[in-house]
């Protein structure tokens, strides 16, 4: 009776949380050709980034709920996806995955090779894919506008929605910069993105200092203030402070945790474990074999004590030794995501992801330490 | 509506398929009686967008299109009109395959009819380098590859392989994000910015990519398919020398104008010390009247080395003082840019920052065209 109850007060709230979302929405029309990136907001609000026309789509799914959980494995996901597009798993390409905490269902953005076509798919608790129907989906798409140069953003990779706002990095393909992107909400159809940091830097050894693009993030708001946790293409956790920026600022992240040599962040997540401490799942690619898991993919967890740390860190940023299992205090290797390719957080305990083993894909709802 | 678009379709059933047709038939409904007997016509888009199977559709009944005979349903959507079942895929169906389109009411009478979208006739792709025809700094940070067609995306660090000199593969020499200008037939390669950059951990254990004065070999697979899926056949090879390490950010000093006569059409050219990022010159450069400011419209190309840009104006040069502007965003070879240098020395003294200033030159009549300077 009581989920009874909080299901019709959520259901009697839908109107206007969902009102409060988009302006000026469109209903149809919505085309995404390289979905690059995909996140999700409250209320069942998708968020999908269209690499080829370097915008963002937000969308009203109407997924609202209730939450169910994947009952079972997904065993070869690829063979699964291929079947239903007219392909064989190796013309398939996982590019992103969400999870929608209002429902459970985890959405895949997925390219098919060789005509790179895309489209997001669904899987419910029963594990049965479907396709989002984008021909009638609500939806408000923002631009994200050039540099100085002229140069376009060509890939977008990553976004988030902290609440108040979405975010989004993009790259170009001329200038080796990367910029950050907000979006207000409620989402207002064919506005522009402001552009909230031009360029992002990574600090070598205190001497040097060079661009450095930002691979994936996550809105956080810690006690002072508010912030991007991002991690550079070459391995660093960064934060940029993002109170108080107007459109066309320039920041300079500060280097907070370094995973070792040779690591590409692909995916962040946080999250508060059993006893009440927060951590920050990356999830990572190695240059190399990795000393200690099957696979060049793994991931571990940070204490967010090290994001929070109250002095600018940079040069005495902690760094992990690839040669060492352990540490240092607050840095721990997560096994179950070594041969993980995607990784998003399900729920406040587990974790869902697809893992690739042999070349075989499969998805899987797993804890989290 | 769909009969008058049928330019745009292909009407998949001739007398000669149809033979084929019944074997296959009659395999995929033994022991159903065939609904879809007389054999109805499939009509599909030419980009496999739409397929429709042209049959009053039987009360209540289920769809389904497949790939082959007993392969998994294809995504999608199935609506009914009064004399067809039109399927739209969740993407356009592939071409080259073969397919069945099935229909049966539940519990009932079933039948399949198979239908074929005709592969694809294209050129294979070829690809050419940007730059061309000049050495690369050790330290470089890109470089283009320029393919004739839109190309399979997801797969460029499989199809390219970085050799040196002796032939030995370079491990992991390019950073993974995958960057392509929006028509699909330019990638970006970068260089892996942590080995080219000084300092950064895996340049440290790696070492760089490139070492001066050493010959490098791409080596683009030829098993790279196009996105219409023809391959670009035999392997290419793509060759260049590695300079010296360039830690300058380019000069405007070291610009040179030269001004065409006037009142023709002849192109201005402008020549540089050393390479500019081909890409971003080709819209890097402007140039302006000095007496109202306003831009010449022309046309720009970058020359493929990098080492020149041409401007070819709409009308004919008139008499008189001119502008060039450089964007300070504007980079040579190895990300250093009019403004900065990629790499800044932070325990050295701060240098004032370099901004690319206006080069004035001047359109004289044809025995008197002089060469820019800065102001």
């Amino acid at each position: 009776m009581k989920h009874i109850l909080i299901l019709a007060a959520a259901l009697a709230a839908l109107p206007t949380s969902r009102a409060a979302l988009l302006d000026s929405p469109q209903k149809s029309g919505l085309q995404l050709k390289n979905i690059s990136a995909i996140a999700f907001g409250k209320d069942g609000l998708l968020i999908a980034a269209d690499s080829a026309t370097a915008t963002v789509a937000a969308i009203e799914t109407g997924d609202t709920g209730p939450l169910a959980r994947l009952a079972a494995p997904v065993s070869d996901l690829g063979s699964v996806i291929a079947g239903g597009l007219g392909t064989t798993s190796e013309n398939i390409t996982v590019t992103d995955m969400a999870v929608n905490p209002a429902s459970g269902k985890i959405y895949l953005a997925v390219q098919r090779r060789p005509d790179n076509a895309s489209l997001i798919l669904i899987v419910d608790a029963t594990g049965k894919i479907a396709p989002l129907d984008l021909s009638t989906a609500i939806h408000s798409s923002v631009s994200l506008p050039g540099g100085a140069s002229g140069s376009k953003v060509t890939r977008v990779t990553d976004v988030a929605f902290d609440g108040d706002r979405i975010f989004a990095t993009g790259s170009s393909n001329e200038e080796f910069a990367s910029r950050i992107f907000t979006i207000p909400v409620p989402v207002k159809h064919g506005a522009t993105a402001a552009v909230f940091s031009a360029e992002t830097y990574h600090v070598a050894h205190r001497k040097w200092e060079t661009k450095a693009p930002i691979q994936s993030f996550i809105p956080y708001n810690a006690k002072d203030g508010r912030y991007v946790v991002g991690a550079f293409a070459c391995t660093p956790v960064a934060r940029f402070r993002v109170d108080d920026l107007e459109s066309g600022a320039q920041v300079k992240g500060v280097s907070m945790v370094e995973l070792g040599s040779g690591n590409r962040p692909l995916d962040l997540f946080d999250y508060t474990d059993a006893s009440g401490k927060e951590w920050l799942v990356v999830h990572t690619q190695r240059f190399k074999d990795n000393l200690f898991g099957p696979s060049k993919f793994w991931g571990a967890r940070v204490s967010m004590d090290y994001i929070n740390a109250v002095e600018d860190i940079n040069e005495k940023a902690t760094w992990r030794d690839v040669k060492e299992k352990r540490g240092p205090d607050g840095i721990e290797i997560v096994d179950v995501l070594f041969g993980a390719v995607q990784v998003d957080k399900f729920g406040e305990r587990e974790m869902a992801v697809i893992r690739d083993t042999d070349g075989r894909l499969s998805l899987e709802v797993a804890a989290l330490p | 509506m769909w009969h008058r678009a049928a330019d745009m379709r292909f009407l998949l059933y001739g007398a000669p398929l149809l033979i084929g047709v019944s074997a296959l038939v009659s395999q995929s409904t033994v022991g159903l009686h065939n609904i879809l007997n007389p054999q109805p016509a499939v009509i599909a888009s030419a980009d496999g967008s739409r397929v429709e199977l042209v049959i009053p559709p039987p009360v209540r009944a289920e769809y389904i299109v497949r790939r082959a005979a007993g392969g998994p349903p294809l995504m999608g959507r199935f609506e009914t009109a009064a004399d067809r079942v039109i399927f739209t895929p969740a993407l356009p169906l592939p071409a080259g395959q073969e397919y069945h389109f099935e229909c049966r009411a539940p519990g009932g009478p079933g039948g399949t009819q198979p239908f074929r979208l005709p592969a694809v006739r294209a050129p294979a792709p070829r690809v050419s380098m940007r730059p061309a025809g000049v050495p690369l700094p050790a330290n470089a940070l890109r470089f283009y590859l320029h393919f004739t067609q839109p190309m399979e995306q997801g797969v460029f660090l499989d199809r390219l392989r970085l050799l040196d000199d002796q032939e030995k593969e370079i491990p992991g020499p390019f950073r993974e994000t995958e960057l392509w200008s929006p028509d699909g037939a330019r990638l970006t390669v970068w260089f892996h910015p942590g080995r080219q950059k000084t300092g950064v951990n895996l340049n440290l254990d790696e070492g760089p990519v490139m070492l001066p004065g050493r010959a490098y070999r791409l080596v683009v697979s030829g098993a790279w398919r196009s996105a219409a899926g023809i391959p670009i056949g035999d392997d290419v090879s793509l060759r260049w020398t590695a300079g010296p390490e360039d830690h300058a950010p380019p000069l405007a000093d070291h610009v040179e104008i030269h001004p065409p006569a006037a009142s023709t059409t002849s192109p201005l050219r402008v020549t540089f010390s050393e390479p500019l990022d081909p890409a971003m010159l080709a819209t890097a450069l402007q140039v302006r009247a000095v007496h109202d400011d306003s831009p010449v419209p022309g046309r720009a190309e970058a020359a493929p080395g990098g080492m020149a840009w041409t401007f070819h104006p709409h009308s004919p040069w008139a008499p008189g003082g001119y502008h060039l502007r450089i964007l300070p965003e504007l980079e040579d070879l190895a990300g250093n840019s009019f403004a900065k240098p990629f790499e800044v020395d932070l325990q050295a003294a701060p240098s004032a920052p370099v901004a690319a200033r206006p080069l004035a030159f001047e359109i004289r009549a044809a025995e008197k065209a002089a060469s820019g300077s800065p102001e």
